[in-house]
């Protein structure tokens, strides 16, 4: 049975229930994965998954259903519980599904695994840094094929499909020398082939170089506010920050938003970017439509400093009354600067080079603190010493103000693209 | 109860075969100011093989989990094995065989409430809120249950069934105080079905009074000074320690994989105080949040003693680490889902009571903080720790004063925990849903008495 059988006779089987409307999505992920450890390559591992999503709105009531067992006796199943799942709701009428659109199919990345080549690209990256950093010990990692393939189908006659393929190198490491450890690091890049050798995708060399240096760190000389250099590893963390905690469904259906009232408004330094680029070719990830039934598209979310637009479902645009937008958010880049990374810790007089950020998201009120990982002191425009047990706080209201400078150079991780951002007074403390 | 003859099939394997047939029932339903914003159930599971051959795993994973492809999927972890070692070219090593078996079933015994009667107990809980607290601003009701069957054989002789559910219930209010919105999270959790804990949403009204002047202590509280500073940690506080700045700190691939632990066995690495176990299924006569009692590579699952008056003793190993070192493995490999490898993980991890009163720990603290409830925590293998503060007050000359804002702890665990001069006598695991992510999400657990030590602050 084709994917399209299989989701047109499982919408049929939620009509019949009693639907009024209806929408269903069936993703198949299929991976290989070359795993390490610390002992070096250990495992391979081939999985196969699916999942069949059915949603329902009977007597403007909505629920939902996830399956993976997709015979027919589990689907009929699944459809009695979904029925009973979404009568059990409350109405509002703000649910609803996507209206009709032209079907479209989306296709990216290629469309199996080289296993051969996979194994030797991942033993290649161990030997390498086994005589290049010998000091370097693997926590944990991989590199992964996966092949998703998603098929979207409701009863307002809405149909997409799309196949991604993709590969994903993950890893985790220390340094280690005698009794001394470094904190550890990790990178996460995606690629759409294994042209290169892996050592040189992303930041994965200076990560690697940074992890030995970090054997020996200083905790910071004293508590102080000053610059923050953060990198282009760690500004894919700050821009979850800036994005998730306020400009989603939740916290505008709540009204706790701190950016509620700001659409079109300056909010941040005019001289940063931030856009939502699902479908960008630079990035070797995409997802070409949303889990309520669009096709997506990239946007700018803060252009010049000024908030263009909340990244919002259908769901949260019914409830909000503000326009719903063509992302989902995830897979972020922050436009080019003008600055070289040298010229932004020459112009540091006191702060630090942030590489790693310890910590949880920010609160309501934008208040961020946490620890400052595998990062360095700046004092009088140079990098002195690596850094421990340093936290840095503050507010994400107050940094997005304060960006002094952006990176011409920008590092493309597959899933985001982003420079390096000086930001000014910051918190730094230390024991 | 067992209900697939899984053993017949890896019986006769002739390399290390473990398989495991493995579901996960999730139930999710959240009112945000009265809304429904989630009403779901998912259901995710199939059939996983894993092979061991000369040094170098197999892995295999199906939805389905028909003969056919039970069969299909050994034989794909067997090739995938066979691919692997054939390039690795490792020299034969054995794993420790300790065989168990267990049938431990932790579901309900009573009907099952339906969807209808879950979202009406939600609906009448987020009624009290919006009457009692008409001004927060926002308020979140919501349940998450899961439950976890699993049946596992291996071809060594192992064989178990286990079903664990948990329930936990989604508080979360935020408040408007002076121009600033505060939130505050509860998410108190039960090992078992809710049916076997509740009957009624007022069993939670006292849960939420108190975290309600939790909440409006933090809004009109002050930010705690940046720094070092003596605190006193709440249990909760104790136990995320525990598994973050120790727990991560001492698993022996950590360990392997550089944490600064590796040289610590035997050694003194806290104060005589503080000892620190890994339970596995019962702890002072009573079921542990998260029992294991064989883990998912077959092995029998006992306490792991991780710290011993001060002194490290044990790391916490799977098979191939526990024969790298010598030892008996004690049932740390668990899975997440049907499709992931084994892992070893913590299970209900806690520092043991001692003999002091909590008065005395916080009356013996002139100026510092008593830190009742973490957040989000985050470990390194340097063994510097971090966790969020969800709520916590001053402690001045020995009382309890204003609530703090937000704040971030950290420090070196080892050396915090050489700071410890005062354990009280109580002891509890936490109420919190605890799940802790490595590569795979994982329900886990922890717990503690409270204690006095010295940490670092960070706020404005």
């Amino acid at each position: 049975m084709t994917e399209r059988d299989l989701g047109t006779h499982a919408l049929a089987q939620v009509l019949r229930a009693g639907a009024a409307k209806a929408q269903i999505q069936l993703d198949r992920r299929t991976a290989t994965e070359f795993g390490l450890e610390a002992s070096g390559l250990n495992l391979l591992r081939t999985t196969v998954q699916q999942t069949l999503t059915m949603k329902a709105i009977i007597e403007q009531k909505q629920g939902s259903v996830k399956l993976n067992q997709l015979h027919p006796e589990a689907i009929t199943a699944g459809v009695e519980q979904l029925r009973a799942i979404a009568l059990a709701s409350k109405p509002d009428t703000a649910y609803d599904i996507s209206e009709a659109q032209p079907p479209a199919q989306f296709t990216r990345g290629p469309q199996y695994p080289d296993k051969p080549l996979m194994y030797d690209r991942i033993t290649e990256f161990g030997e390498y840094v086994r005589s290049q950093y010998p000091a370097i010990v693997f926590k944990r990692g991989g590199l992964e094929y996966i092949e998703d393939n998603s098929f979207f189908l409701n009863s307002n006659g809405v149909e997409f499909a799309s196949t991604v393929g993709f590969y994903n190198l993950t890893i985790q490491f220390t340094a280690v020398q005698g009794s001394q450890s470094s904190s550890f690091n990790y990178s996460m890049v995606l690629m759409s082939d294994l042209k290169q050798p892996l050592v040189t995708i992303g930041s994965i060399e200076t990560l690697l170089g940074q992890t030995v240096e970090q054997l020996t760190p200083r905790p910071c000389p004293q508590s102080f506010i000053g610059d923050v250099i953060i990198t282009p590893d760690c500004l894919a963390t700050f821009s979850q920050f800036i994005v998730q905690p306020y400009l989603t469904d939740i916290p505008l259906i709540s009204g706790t938003s701190l950016y509620k009232n700001h659409l079109e408004q300056s909010i941040a330094s005019p001289i940063l970017t931030l856009r939502a680029e699902p479908v960008s070719p630079e990035l070797s990830y995409n997802k070409f439509f949303s889990n309520d039934g669009y096709p997506t598209g990239n946007c700018a979310v803060i252009e010049n400093g000024v908030l263009k637009t909340f990244l919002l479902s259908r769901y949260g645009a019914a409830k909000t009354g503000f326009a719903r937008r063509s992302s989902e958010g995830g897979l972020y880049t922050i436009d080019s600067g003008e600055a070289s990374l040298e010229e932004m810790i020459t112009a540091v007089e006191q702060g630090i080079l942030l590489c790693r950020f310890s910590g949880s998201g920010p609160t309501e009120n934008g208040d961020f603190s946490g620890v400052a990982k595998n990062s360095y002191y700046l004092e009088h425009g140079k990098i002195q010493y690596p850094l421990s047990e340093t936290m840095i706080s503050g507010s994400i209201v107050d940094l997005l103000r304060n960006i002094a400078q952006v990176s011409r150079r920008r590092v493309n991780f597959g899933y985001g693209i982003y420079p390096w951002v000086r930001v000014r007074n910051i918190k730094v403390s230390g024991k | 109860m067992i209900d697939l003859n899984l053993g017949s099939y890896v019986k006769a394997a002739k390399e290390y075969t473990e398989l495991r047939v493995h579901h996960n029932h999730l139930l999710s339903i959240a009112l945000l100011n009265g809304d429904v914003i989630e009403n779901s159930r998912a259901t995710n599971g199939g059939v996983s093989c894993r092979v061991y051959n000369r040094g170098a795993w197999g892995f295999a994973s199906h939805p389905t989990t028909r003969a056919e492809t039970i069969r299909e999927t050994i034989e794909a972890a067997t090739d995938n094995a066979q691919f692997l070692s054939s390039r690795l070219n490792k020299p034969p090593k054995s794993l420790p065989s300790t065989p168990a078996t267990s049938n431990l079933d932790v579901g309900t015994k009573k009907s099952r409430w339906t969807q209808n009667t879950l979202i009406e107990f939600l609906k009448e809980l987020d009624a009290y809120l919006a009457k009692t607290y008409s001004e927060l601003v926002a308020r979140k009701v919501g349940l998450f249950a899961l439950e976890t069957r699993k049946q596992v054989a291996t071809s060594d002789g192992s064989e178990f069934f286990s079903l664990v559910p948990r329930s936990a219930f989604l508080i979360s209010l935020s408040l408007q105080y002076r121009g600033e919105t505060f939130d505050i999270i509860d998410l108190p959790e039960c090992l078992g079905h809710y049916e076997d804990h509740y009957e009624a949403p007022w069993q939670l009204h006292e849960g939420i009074n108190t975290l309600y002047e939790h909440l409006r202590h933090k809004a009109e509280g002050v930010y705690p000074q940046a720094g070092g500073a003596d605190v006193v940690l709440h249990p909760d506080a104790v136990g995320i320690l525990a598994h973050e700045a120790i727990g991560h700190t001492t698993e022996a691939d950590g360990v392997l994989g550089g944490s600064i632990a590796k040289d610590y066995l035997n050694r003194e690495v806290a104060s005589p105080l503080v000892t620190l176990i890994d339970f596995a299924h019962q702890a002072y006569g009573q079921p542990v949040p998260v029992p294991v009692e064989v883990d998912d590579e077959g092995t029998s699952a006992v306490d792991t003693l991780i710290i011993e008056t001060g002194v490290l003793k044990n790391y916490m190993h799977n098979k191939e680490s526990a024969s790298l070192y010598g030892v008996t493995p004690t049932g740390h490999a668990r899975a997440s889902q049907f499709s992931d490898e084994p892992l070893i993980r913590m299970r209900n991890t806690a520092i043991l009571p001692g003999t002091a009163k909590l008065d005395d720990l916080i009356g013996s603290i002139d100026h510092g903080y008593y830190l009742m409830r973490a957040g989000m925590g985050q470990a390194d293998s340097s063994s510097e720790f971090m966790f969020s503060l969800e709520f916590g007050y001053e402690i001045e000359h020995g009382k309890i004063g204003r609530g703090l804002k937000s704040a971030t702890i950290s420090g070196n665990a080892f050396e915090v925990l050489k700071t410890v001069s005062l354990v009280s006598d109580n002891f509890q695991w936490t109420n919190q849903h605890g799940m802790c992510g490595k590569k795979q999400l994982i329900p886990v657990s922890w717990g503690g008495p409270a204690l006095k030590c010295r940490v670092t602050i960070g706020g404005k």
